[in-house]
């Protein structure tokens, strides 16, 4: 499996911890204290990967169906919305396929 | 003894207790103004000195020593000796109690999220109004608490991480420069104390907080709506939506002890925000604001 395929993961989060309102996404982060406020299109990636572990292939055609951009723009929003969500440490590979 | 003797003893003695909402303050000062503005404002939240075992905060307002105090007088700020900050002109001894009692529980009451933040409550729901230095929040607290809003707390929202409530920390309501006569006209039932000049803050003088927000001091209020209000000249009195995410930025950002209450605190900051409607006030004349306060509608988000 390419090191791009490794299925992706939210952290652990308490419900409590989560709140959608409207287009925006409130995650408390209690290892650090850190408050993110996520918006489109980072709160679509966050909600599917609320789902469970996703590949970014299986990611991308989450967001297909969703919306209607062009499939490079897309991959690139996609790209850029899971570099920031590592910036945020909000998500991980999913342990079993670290483990595989 | 009479009242007044009994609060003079108190002050000079072992300390006055007075029960300010949740905590209880065991003061001691000489000063003569100390004593006058004790007596004028919390007549009502004495305690019998001898059935006061326990206080949160024991503190002392005293003249500075030294021999610069004998032309330039100082009053000095102690907690439980000690002295976390530089002295101020004795003229500015009552403010100092004030500012430092605002000190001490910023420092200290970790069993709530703090909030700067004006609180007033109208049938069991509470209004939470955070605002920045000079965004005319104290007036218009003044004017709803003098019109038949409960106030909670002039600038110190305490939001119980037990119960999600707001908690009354009734306290006088400090007014700035030309909010002072504004109040004094408009409200001629007012008690308002001596002004205080050429403080850090402009000209201060404070306002007692009226009989039903000490005689109710115990009664918690359900959060319903959270107002940031921001005086405008020449703006046009309006209020608007806030997104709730914002508005939890904001209301995070005036905390005192967010980062220290950690997830206990986000989780009352946010069920507030769940619980409230989150507007922003633009607001440039007090009948016009007081009107658009006094709709809000019932029951908050």
């Amino acid at each position: 499996m390419s090191v791009f395929e490794e299925p992706l993961e939210l952290i652990s989060l308490s419900v409590a911890h989560v709140r959608a309102w409207g287009e925006s996404v409130v995650v408390y982060d209690q290892r650090c204290g850190e408050t993110h406020v996520l918006q489109p299109p980072l709160t679509e990636l966050f909600q599917a990967l609320q789902e469970g572990p996703m590949t970014p292939t299986a990611l991308f055609e989450y967001l297909e169906q969703r919306y209607e951009a062009a499939e490079g723009e897309l991959e690139d929003a996609m790209h850029a919305g899971l570099t920031q969500l590592r910036q945020h440490y909000l998500i991980q590979v999913a342990p079993e396929s670290r483990s595989a | 003894m009479t009242g007044q003797e009994t609060l003079k003893a108190g002050l000079r003695g072992a300390g006055l207790p007075i029960q300010v909402g949740p905590f209880v303050v065991r003061l001691r000062s000489r000063l003569d103004r100390i004593e006058r503005s004790v007596a004028l404002f919390y007549d009502r939240q004495l305690l019998p000195a001898d059935g006061t075992p326990f206080a949160d905060f024991h503190i002392t307002l005293a003249r500075s020593s030294g021999l610069h105090a004998v032309w330039r007088p100082q009053a000095r700020f102690f907690l439980d000796g000690r002295s976390p900050f530089r002295p101020l002109p004795l003229a500015h001894a009552y403010p100092l109690f004030e500012w430092g009692l605002n000190w001490c529980i910023a420092q200290h009451a970790h069993d709530f999220l703090m909030i700067h933040a004006a609180v007033l409550e109208r049938d069991g729901q509470a209004l939470v109004m955070p605002g920045e230095p000079g965004a005319g929040k104290s007036t218009l607290t003044a004017a709803l608490a003098l019109s038949g809003w409960r106030l909670l707390s002039d600038e110190f929202a305490l939001l119980s991480l037990e119960t999600g409530r707001l908690v009354a920390l009734p306290r006088p309501v400090s007014l700035k420069n030309a909010a002072i006569d504004l109040i004094r006209e408009r409200y001629p039932q007012a008690i308002i104390g001596p002004s205080s000049y050429d403080t850090s803050k402009g000209t201060v003088a404070h306002l007692k907080p009226p009989d039903p927000s000490i005689e109710r001091m115990d009664e918690q209020a359900r959060p319903a709506w959270l107002v940031f209000p921001r005086f405008a000249v020449g703006g046009r009195d309006h209020l608007e939506p806030l997104a709730p995410a914002e508005a939890l930025q904001r209301l995070v950002g005036s905390s005192f002890n967010y980062s220290v209450v950690g997830a206990a605190g986000f989780e009352a900051a946010a069920d507030l925000i769940e619980q409230s409607a989150c507007l922003n006030l633009e607001y440039a004349d007090l009948d016009a604001t007081l009107g658009l306060l006094n709709g809000l509608p019932e029951g908050g988000a």
